[in-house]
């Protein structure tokens, strides 16, 4: 699908002093609330990254997974990245690294039962040069 | 001279804008250069940083590129994210707030529609004063699987004819009056795991017709035995709410409160040529309904096609060709 193409840019992929980050952007048309952003799944070199040691930068400020859903208030810009933060050294700088983001948002305007929004999904899998 | 006039809005430009290489500035430009509009259409959450708040540096830009190129407002689209918490949905209060503040949006940018969705049928005297209030009209989208004589929008008809405020009306979606799937979708998916012959039988029972979930479980039967994947089944389910083929005609119903219309396409060929929407039965049933506002040439392929493959800027062109063509020729009906 091709919400998925700009997920992920050529230069996502950065290696930082404790661990690496990941520029990604989002799978929709439009700017959606955090509390949208449900499944967030990340693979690097065929390892799965659990989901409480990943944190997502946005808007300048650095939340854990699972704290997201309380800041409805607070808008992902559709054309901005967020940032995937991972305190552990998988990636090395100037090495290749298969990445492979599955994410998933509550679209919170498409109800599909009386109190269930929609959930849209796109994975995204891209061998990046970590930088 | 009256009649409906063109628009193009920024949606179907949304693989352009999601690519990054346009600002907000380079989009309109080049809807410019093409000689597109003179309407302009836009989404509030996917065009505006900060929506629904419009800041004095957005305002004044999008008033300066208005200036520059002889645009006009068309429509906004508004949202009311009702499920924006995890907990609950919006209380009454929470969607008053949201719409009012849309509604403002649309008011300091000079937008004279608010695309909205469904509203509790006890909040429409209340939005029609709102709008009334604003200058704008509330415009509620009738978009597949709705249709004119779908129970939900019977009701909203008897609640306008009660209100009957010029403020409220309907947009009309061509998704609504299809004549055949787009192909590009069905490639899709068979890009994502289904085969030739599964999308076959596909396009067979949509244009069979019936309760969306009876033909998805009928599809899900045989391409779950035939060993699809579930996620190859179940991309499919959108099809039969996307997508729907009524009579065109049908639309004359509500004419007499249609404030915008969203033209929506997906495959139109450059001789003008479309198997999946009647783009001349639709122009026909405007021109019938003596329909006096924006037409938005809204294409929406680029939910499966990628910018390599598909130009958002050609499509919206040969749209507005097509139908300036046919805005030249003598009215339906009249003999030449």
């Amino acid at each position: 699908m091709s919400l998925a193409a700009s997920m992920l840019d050529d230069d996502a992929l950065r290696v930082v002093d404790d661990g690496f980050e990941l520029d990604v952007h989002l799978n929709w048309y439009r700017s959606l609330p955090l509390s949208s952003v449900k499944t967030v799944e990340l693979t690097v070199n065929g390892e799965a990254i659990p989901r409480d040691e990943i944190t997502f930068v946005v808007n300048g400020s650095e939340h854990v997974l699972d704290e997201l859903a309380n800041h409805w208030e607070e808008m992902w810009f559709v054309l901005d990245a967020a940032t995937l933060r991972v305190r552990r050294a998988l990636v090395e700088a100037g090495a290749h690294a298969d990445v492979s983001i599955r994410l998933g948002n509550r679209i919170p305007y498409i109800l599909i039962a009386p109190d269930q929004a929609l959930e849209y999904v796109t994975e995204r899998t891209k061998t990046l040069v970590a930088r | 001279m009256s009649g409906f006039r063109l628009s193009t809005t920024l949606f179907a430009l949304t693989n352009e804008w999601l690519s990054r290489r346009y600002t907000f500035e380079q989009l309109v430009d080049k809807v410019a250069e093409l000689g597109l509009g003179p309407g302009l259409e836009l989404i509030g959450f996917q065009s505006i940083r900060g929506f629904p708040d419009v800041d004095s540096q957005f305002e004044q830009t999008f008033r300066r590129l208005l200036d520059a190129h002889g645009f006009e407002p068309s429509a906004l689209g508004a949202n009311i994210d009702l499920a924006r918490r995890t907990d609950r949905l919006m209380s009454r209060d929470e969607v008053i707030a949201s719409l009012e503040a849309q509604v403002e949006a649309a008011r300091v940018l000079g937008f004279p529609v608010v695309r909205a969705q469904k509203l509790d049928d006890d909040l429409y005297e209340w939005a029609a004063a709102l709008a009334e209030k604003a200058g704008v009209r509330l415009g509620i989208e009738i978009h597949a699987p709705l249709f004119v004589d779908h129970p939900m929008v019977l009701g909203l008809r008897e609640i306008f004819d009660r209100i009957d405020s010029p403020a409220l009306g309907f947009i009309p979606d061509w998704s609504a009056t299809m004549t055949a799937l787009p192909v590009g979708q069905l490639r899709a998916f068979e890009r994502n795991g289904l085969t030739r012959a599964q999308t076959d039988f596909l396009r067979e029972l949509w244009e069979r017709g019936g309760p969306p979930n009876e033909l998805f479980d009928e599809f899900a039967d045989r391409a779950r035995g035939e060993g699809a994947s579930p996620q190859a089944v179940n991309q499919v389910r959108i099809i039969f709410s996307m997508f729907a083929r009524n009579d065109p005609r049908q639309w004359l119903e509500i004419m007499p409160r249609v404030v915008h219309v969203h033209a929506k396409f997906y495959e139109l060929e450059a001789d003008g040529t479309d198997a999946s929407v009647p783009h001349h039965e639709l122009f026909d049933v405007l021109r019938e309904g003596n329909y006096q506002g924006f037409v938005s040439s809204e294409w929406e392929a680029h939910a499966w096609a990628d910018l390599e493959d598909a130009d958002g800027f050609e499509m919206v062109r040969r749209h507005q060709e097509l139908y300036r063509t046919l805005l030249a020729q003598q009215p339906a009906g009249s003999t030449t």
